[in-house]
């Protein structure tokens, strides 16, 4: 009973670490404007005010318009590669694909600063520097390494007489991964789109570099801009940072309950 | 099974193409880089091994060793912070519980906040005057330890760490958490009934049994103390104030390429040096990682 005691008293110690913030963003982000201040960031809102979402959402529509033209295409895009690298490099071993995938799987390391120059100046070669389809691109591409592996990690537990059978049925290996993977790799999906939305919509760096052009940006970089503005209206930021991370609170609760057990099968499993 | 090469090749190639030209090419493009000096227009001028010297022995080998020891600073208290803090966690969570299902929920909130903004709300929360981290101290009477968090050179690494473990431990705690939950019941249930104490049953049968998970996330936390950025810029900016007490290999190599407020002359050449010293630290482990998923594979 006293063991029971003292983990609850433990966890909610834990849960005000975490939450405290939240509680300031929320509670700032719903005053009006001449209610917020340091001294006063403590306290609830003495009345409640939408005013700093509708300022927000009226600067940030168009960034967050922007960053769902990334995000859903780059998640989309570098989930279905990756699951076709997974199938390939699990169940269709030929010679150097084990060193094809060890290769692959580096990519999750380089420091994005270290390739950042050449990346933007091909991206210019090609004419995709500034606008959103160059960060997908760019997103697509160091998504690889994670949903591959992810995908490969999936795809190796499911039995290899499955894929043969098809096989002798006729079937080539294109109609194998429609017919036969394709349908069971919801899980493995779900994993990897909660993983990629994350990633891509949090993303900064690549974000700021690859456009310039604020009405081209991603939701990070504007809000990063109205963050650090002179005007101290933190219930107009506090309101864009929720707004901001709405989505992928939505996408955490809608897939939740897969990501725990997808993480399982997935890349930090010893 | 027998594949023709030809349409194995069909189906891989549009990834490896752009797998090399996005990530191959930049990699050796910047190892090509830092035997030249380019002041990041015109034209490049080979200068051997000089920005190596420069870096090594020469004027930035201060700020490079001290960059470096932050790092490795960065990795053991995150090791200790996420690691140790994730699996006390975990264990509260796996205990069967009421409300484990909204305390994970919980711990996994601040990782849906973007690092930017993680770094803004917090410098606000450390703001010395007014914010939220020094009224609480004072409120419990300890407001002799209120200070100017991020301004000190001997607590601003440690806060940015704090700041990160907060951002990150929900994940670490969710990865625990599984593989914690993947043990056999039964398993426990026996050593129970063999009158073995929760703390046993910890060290000897739930710690022996996650053990790989530790080691694979000790691995990539050592990958990305090394590779670590955003929280430092977004807390105390390039510069890795106050006086490069928070400054970390990335943020070194940010200034000596692009530049920044008041920093030197810039240098891609001397920039892509950093970026090696960077790889050549965080190559051997990934090899390692890469090492022991595949025996994971082989093994499954």
């Amino acid at each position: 009973m006293i063991r029971k005691l003292v983990i609850y008293i433990l966890l909610v110690v834990f849960a005000l670490f975490f939450l405290m913030p939240v509680y300031v963003l929320l509670a700032t982000s719903f005053k009006p404007l001449k209610e917020v201040g340091l001294v006063r960031m403590w306290f609830p809102p003495n009345e409640f005010s939408f005013d700093g979402f509708v300022k927000a959402f009226n600067k940030l529509a168009p960034n967050l318009r922007n960053s769902f033209m990334l995000v859903i295409p780059a998640t989309l895009l570098s989930a279905v590669i990756g699951s076709i690298n997974g199938y390939v490099l699990s169940k269709l071993k030929f010679r150097g694909s084990d060193f094809l995938f060890a290769l692959v799987l580096f990519g999750m390391f380089i420091p994005y600063q270290s390739v950042l120059f050449p990346l933007i100046r091909f991206l210019q070669d090609i004419g995709l520097y500034g606008s959103i389809w160059g960060l997908v691109l760019v997103h697509v591409v160091y998504g690889l390494p994670i949903t591959t592996l992810i995908f490969r990690n999936y795809y190796s537990e499911v039995p290899t007489e499955l894929i043969e059978a098809a096989s002798i049925d006729g079937a080539g290996i294109f109609k194998t991964y429609l017919k036969v993977l394709f349908p069971i790799s919801l899980p493995g999906f779900v994993v990897v789109v909660i993983w990629q939305f994350t990633n891509i919509w949090n993303e900064f760096l690549f974000a700021v570099t690859v456009t310039s052009d604020p009405t081209k940006q991603p939701i990070t970089v504007a809000l990063v801009n109205l963050a650090g503005s002179q005007v101290v209206e933190w219930n107009v930021q506090m309101a864009g940072a929720l707004l901001a991370a709405l989505p992928t609170l939505i996408v955490y609760i809608l897939l939740g309950k897969y990501f725990l057990r997808g993480l399982l099968a997935g890349s930090v499993k010893g | 099974m027998s594949i023709k090469l030809r349409y194995l090749l069909v189906f891989i190639i549009p990834a490896m193409l752009l797998y090399t030209v996005f990530i191959i090419y930049p990699l050796f493009d910047s190892l090509i880089l830092s035997f030249f000096s380019w002041p990041g227009v015109g034209s490049r001028t080979f200068v051997g091994f000089k920005n190596f010297q420069t870096l090594f022995t020469g004027s930035y080998a201060k700020e490079l060793f001290n960059a470096f020891l932050h790092n490795v600073y960065f990795f053991l208290l995150l090791i200790l912070l996420e690691l140790g803090l994730g699996f006390l966690i975990a264990l509260m969570l796996a205990s069967k519980i009421k409300g484990a299902g909204v305390f994970r929920v919980i711990t996994y909130i601040p990782n849906m906040i973007p690092l930017v903004l993680v770094g803004f709300m917090w410098g606000l929360f450390l703001n010395p005057q007014v914010g939220l981290v020094n009224q609480l101290l004072k409120l419990v009477g300890l407001g002799g330890l209120a200070q100017p968090w991020l301004g000190l050179e001997n607590t601003a690494l440690t806060t940015i760490i704090l700041v990160n473990v907060w951002r990150n431990l929900g994940f670490y705690v969710l990865v625990i958490l599984a593989a914690i939950l993947d043990i056999s019941p039964d398993l426990i249930e026996a050593a129970y009934i063999d009158g073995a104490n929760n703390w046993k049953i910890t060290w000897r049968i739930i710690f022996p049994l996650t053990f790989s998970t530790f080691r694979t996330l000790a691995i990539l936390l050592f990958i990305w103390s090394f590779n670590i950025f955003d929280t430092v810029y977004a807390l105390t900016g390039v510069q890795a104030g106050p006086y490069r007490s928070t400054d970390v290999l990335g943020t070194l190599f940010y200034r000596t390429a692009f530049g920044g407020l008041g920093s030197g002359a810039v240098d891609m050449g001397l920039g892509a040096s950093v970026t090696v010293f960077i790889f050549m630290i965080v190559m051997p482990v990934s090899i390692l990682y890469v090492y022991l998923v595949e025996k994971r594979q082989r093994s499954a």
